[in-house]
């Protein structure tokens, strides 16, 4: 289905350039937009509009999708981007690329006047106001321009003072800093050797049995030598989140903690809670924490509520719990326990938890306080069924709390 | 060189086989043979990545072969093996019969056991390679891929580097248990599919099962939209819409009443939570249900 145009041959080149020209910019603009497209990408994008119609606007779009996609979760974004980047002439405004306002769209102010001059500038260069080269060159000043003088990079040795203090002491503009330290949290946990073995041609140990057995197929000689080793054993998390009104100076900071776990470990199952449960595995499953953050805050629509504790529990085992309920996983809850549901009911829930999960976690900011003691009804009725109480208050409690499921 | 199919005519081709896919689905497929570009599915379980393959084989006339993968799975069991109960008789055959014997003689052609990439790569006709399920497989696994997919070659050790005699057309499922590698995603067409829209599921149901009447498959896919929107532990994809016209048909039913929603739940939700919340809502869902398309 090769394009036939009726173009004499120098046009035609002219034509076909600035087409790659614009397809390299809607790329960058993909990426500016925390999309990951590969060079490698790129060139099978343009390799495909070989067998595409490109004045079909659905064949064009297709071809773009899925050859610079790498996952679903980003077709809203792309189709976003897309309809205002590549906009028929006829109804093209003066903006290109910036009338989209949503913020997972622009995750960064900064950036975002920038799309829309190199869009804009993409668009005068099919009209041949300027020539290719000029667009690209100043595109590429653009980017190559320091994004400001105001962020400076966060060092070693700042990092010390941010690790213990309180979130509830940090200053907007201090936020920056916590996301890269956050990242560097070494939340890769070492698989932990079980008692089991399992074969694998890796191992170290001979497998007698497993090679016997085998040579009895190839009359009694023994051929392979098959070698096992030991099975890890993975521990497994649930994670619940308070996302209530009494939460909030610290929810903001657990979630990107809650992130970079499930980031790490495989398997992680993660929820949040207030007056009713919502699970966010899926949600905040994003390469970037900013588009996980406002696909959070499009989704939970029970943030900064009341809390019902006992509620929330019972909403989790009743619709998750016999799925997720099991003796390799470890409960964690990140809750302040200020309760005004139905105590009997918490507890009765604690109960059912306690049987099933390995062990129960519970995460309290308020423990910072040194005469700390868990008064309030909620977290009293709980306590009894609480393995271990820790505080979260600050990235040095949360460190010991990842050594701690390390050695669970 | 064989003609290429248009999108037009693998999506008739496709319908004419029972599988209803939309436009860019069909699209997809058509730039995957274009391109020779393996084809990546994602989708929630149920929606029919696997059956793509299928269709595919069937409407393209080539012969399917399958790799479905599982925890564990390795690039020998997928490659190769050698025959050794047949090495073990040649030598001793030969050496009964006090003939010689090179090292290479047991090391060819003749006691090799081709596994599926090989019989992919090494066949004469042209085939359809289904990678199914790969997120289950090992991420060791999908590096080993890695070599297949963009150049459609592996190396052996004992005999070197085997390249393709005919591209095959390489279809992958996943069923996003895992994140895939990028490196893998690199080298694929990418494309989701997701739930079909209430018209299509008609369309898919009455292909599928073409005894049922307007009204029944009509409210069957107001009841499954309403279900999907619905928290569930796993949601029901379309297998599970045709096992339950399926089992209407057979239970001979011209509508279906909350009576018969209990008796037949089991084809829809396989968990016991499911099974309960469906069980709660059943009236609100059956309520309207008719008007599925209209909302």
């Amino acid at each position: 289905m090769a394009v036939k145009r009726e173009l004499n041959e120098k046009d035609y080149q002219k034509r076909s350039q600035n087409l790659i020209k614009r397809i390299l910019l809607f790329a960058n603009l993909l990426r500016s937009n925390r999309v990951p497209v590969s060079m490698k990408n790129e060139l099978d994008a343009m390799a495909a509009l070989k067998y595409v119609n490109i004045e079909s606007r659905f064949e064009f779009y297709m071809a773009l999708r899925s050859t610079m996609l790498v996952s679903h979760k980003y077709f809203p974004i792309f189709d976003q981007l897309f309809d205002s980047f590549w906009k028929t002439e006829d109804n093209f405004p003066d903006t290109c690329g910036g009338d989209t306002e949503d913020q997972i769209c622009s995750p960064n102010p900064e950036t975002d006047p920038e799309n829309k001059n190199t869009a804009q500038k993409a668009e005068q260069n099919e009209t041949g106001d300027e020539t290719a080269g000029e667009i690209m060159k100043e595109a590429s000043e653009e980017e190559d321009s320091p994004p400001s003088e105001e962020t400076p990079l966060p060092t070693y040795s700042l990092s010390t003072p941010f690790r213990e203090k309180d979130f509830e002491d940090v200053r907007p503009e201090e936020l920056y800093i916590y996301d890269e330290l956050f990242k560097s949290l070494r939340i890769n946990i070492k698989e932990k050797k079980g008692r089991r073995f399992k074969s694998s041609s890796k191992g170290k140990i001979i497998d007698f049995q497993k090679s016997i057995r085998q040579s009895r197929q190839k009359g009694g000689e023994i051929i392979d030598i098959y070698k096992k080793e030991k099975k890890p054993k993975r521990s497994k998390l649930v994670l619940l989140a308070d996302v209530s009104g009494s939460m909030d100076i610290y929810s903001t900071f657990l979630i990107k903690f809650i992130y970079e776990l499930q980031k790490h470990l495989r398997d992680t199952e993660t929820f949040v809670f207030g007056a009713q449960l919502k699970r966010i595995t899926d949600l905040i499953n994003y390469r970037s924490i900013k588009v996980a953050l406002s696909l959070l805050s499009h989704n939970v629509l029970f943030w900064s509520g009341g809390t019902n504790l006992g509620g929330s529990f019972m909403q989790f085992n009743e619709t998750y719990g016999g799925k997720l309920r099991k003796k390799s996983r470890i409960l964690v809850i990140l809750s302040d326990g200020w309760d005004k549901g139905d105590i009997d009911l918490l507890k009765k829930q604690m109960s059912v938890f306690k049987k099933g999960f390995k062990k129960i976690i519970w995460l309290n900011p308020n423990l910072k306080y040194d005469n700390y003691e868990p008064l309030c009804m909620g977290m009293a009725a709980a306590m009894p069924y609480v393995d271990y109480f820790l505080p979260c208050h600050n990235l040095k409690t949360l460190e010991v709390f990842v050594e701690l499921i390390k050695k669970i | 060189m064989e003609k290429l199919l248009s999108t037009e005519q693998i999506k008739r081709a496709m319908k004419e086989d029972s599988y209803v896919c939309d436009n860019q689905l069909a699209f997809v497929i058509y730039l995957s043979l274009a391109m020779e570009k393996p084809l990546l599915l994602e989708g929630e379980p149920g929606v029919g990545k696997t059956e793509v393959a299928k269709v595919l084989s069937n409407i393209l006339d080539r012969k399917l072969i399958r790799l479905q993968c599982y925890e564990g799975l390795d690039a020998t069991s997928t490659i190769c093996e050698w025959n050794y109960a047949k090495q073990l008789l040649k030598i001793k055959t030969t050496d009964v019969c006090g003939q010689s014997y090179q090292l290479d003689d047991i090391f060819s052609e003749e006691f090799l056991i081709p596994r599926p990439l090989l019989m992919a790569l090494r066949s004469k006709e042209k085939v359809v390679l289904l990678i199914d399920e790969i997120d289950r497989a090992d991420e060791e696994f999908e590096a080993f891929l890695l070599e297949i997919l963009s150049d459609f070659q592996i190396t052996i050790p004992e005999m070197g580097t085997i390249k393709a005699v005919n591209k095959p057309v390489v279809i992958i499922t996943s069923n996003q248990v895992r994140e895939l590698h990028d490196a893998l995603k690199r080298r694929c067409l990418y494309h989701y599919i997701d739930y079909p829209s209430p018209e299509r599921e008609i369309e898919i149901i009455k292909t599928k099962n073409p005894a049922i009447n307007d009204h029944l498959a009509k409210k069957i896919s107001g009841i499954m939209a309403k279900l999907r929107n619905q928290e569930f532990y796993k949601r029901p994809g379309v297998a599970e819409t045709l096992d339950w016209s399926q089992a209407l048909t057979i239970l001979e039913k011209e509508d279906i009443d909350e009576e018969l929603m209990d008796l037949t739940c089991g084809c829809l939700f396989k968990f016991k939570e499911d099974v309960r919340r469906f069980k709660d809502m059943k009236t609100e869902v059956l309520m309207g249900s008719g008007t599925g398309l209209e909302g």
